[in-house]
């Protein structure tokens, strides 16, 4: 019961406090999940890859796992429950009054603040993903190791980067490439 | 509180019909966000005709300003204009149900294969191409938003505080809200005190 508790704040906390979406998320995410010994590190990037090709946005399929994992599928409900009910309240509170606020200048300031600051707390968890997974290779002095992952690693944001393949295509691409030459 | 009397006066969407439109978008949606916004169109606006397409960007963008996953904002919000708080949950419980079912699925076997010689050598390719896809999408978004000195100045300075003070996100997020709204408050005073004088 203390642990279904548990895990409905913590991820009511996520769903109350990310605005911008998925991606936005993931600091937050992150930084609970490694928190409260949910996830390690390395899990996590697990998640982040299962999320993206499978349907859902990520925190959604984040709350799921970590649900399961914690406490079965009461677990699994209620974490997934509980990062959408913020959205919800807020949906039925602030739908209504959006029509006379949308153009209030002080909405428009907020959202062109948070989007830097969202852009770089995904640009710090991108980085630390990257110390986690290559952190690993660079302690044991495995260099060889180090190239290839680098290699994968550098061929899927070159993807990205051009913009014109799905990210799931790519994601599964770049884990193939990985798992032949790695 | 049934706004949709307003909003709507085509013929009452049934619940089940806005749920199973809902599932079947959820399906589809990998990767989320602006991923999910062509298949909602072609569900919601081109195959059901519950709203128009002018509808899905309006909803879309104002999902974007609510805390939360902007693609269950969107289901939402589209769920409420249809059908008010009832169709706001059925929206909201339709998209999360197909992503929910999958990982419950993949959750269930993880830790039993986690461990098998083929999985192992997927997930350790999977890892970079995950760090890859991240590190690109961060670049993208900062080249697409950071036009302005002042934006490229506060994102660097999130991303080095965060690095290296472990800068929590909610402090972060809360901040820059309340450091907008004080802003804009003194810009509009001063803008009244000109007009004023």
């Amino acid at each position: 019961m203390m642990q279904l508790l548990k895990l409905f704040l913590v991820f009511a906390k996520i769903g109350l406090f990310t605005i911008g979406g998925g991606m936005a998320m993931l600091p937050l995410v992150r930084n609970e999940m490694l928190a409260r010994g949910w996830l390690t590190e390395l899990e996590f990037v697990d998640i982040l890859g299962i999320s993206e090709a499978t349907p859902g946005p990520m925190a959604i399929n984040c709350a799921t796992f970590v649900g399961w994992r914690v406490a079965g599928l009461a677990g699994a409900a209620t974490a997934t429950l509980a990062l959408i009910l913020p959205s919800l309240i807020c949906v039925l509170l602030f739908g209504i009054v959006w029509r006379r606020y949308r153009n209030h200048p002080g909405m428009a300031r907020v959202l062109s603040t948070l989007r830097p600051i969202v852009t770089g707390l995904i640009m710090a968890v991108a980085l630390q993903l990257c110390q986690d997974v290559f952190g690993a290779a660079t302690a044991g002095a495995e260099w060889g190791q180090l190239w290839r992952s680098l290699l994968v690693a550098g061929v899927v944001c070159a993807g990205v980067l051009h913009g014109r393949v799905s990210p799931v295509l790519l994601l599964l691409s770049g884990a193939a490439l990985g798992a032949w030459i790695c | 509180m049934d706004d949709s009397a307003h909003d709507a006066p085509a013929p009452r969407v049934p619940l089940r019909s806005l749920y199973t439109s809902f599932v079947r978008v959820g399906a589809g949606m990998f990767g989320g966000g602006y991923a999910m916004l062509p298949l909602l169109e072609r569900e919601v606006a081109d195959r059901r005709r519950w709203v128009t397409h002018d509808d899905v960007a309006d909803l879309f963008a104002l999902a974007q300003a609510i805390p939360g996953v902007i693609a269950v904002n969107t289901a939402m919000l589209i769920g409420q204009r249809l059908r008010g708080w009832r169709g706001a949950v059925v929206a909201a419980l339709g998209a999360v149900t197909a992503p929910f079912l999958v990982i419950l699925l993949i959750a269930g076997i993880f830790d039993r294969v986690a461990h098998s010689p083929a999985v192992v050598r997927f997930i350790a390719g999977l890892r970079p191409a995950v760090c890859g896809l991240l590190l690109g999408t961060a670049l993208r978004l900062v080249w697409r938003g950071w036009r302005r000195l002042g934006a490229w100045l506060l994102g660097l300075a999130v991303t080095v505080l965060t690095l290296a003070c472990d800068l929590n996100p909610v402090w972060a997020t809360l901040g820059g809200i309340v450091a907008a709204l004080l802003i804009q408050a003194i810009v509009t005073r001063r803008g009244r005190a000109e007009a004023a004088g």
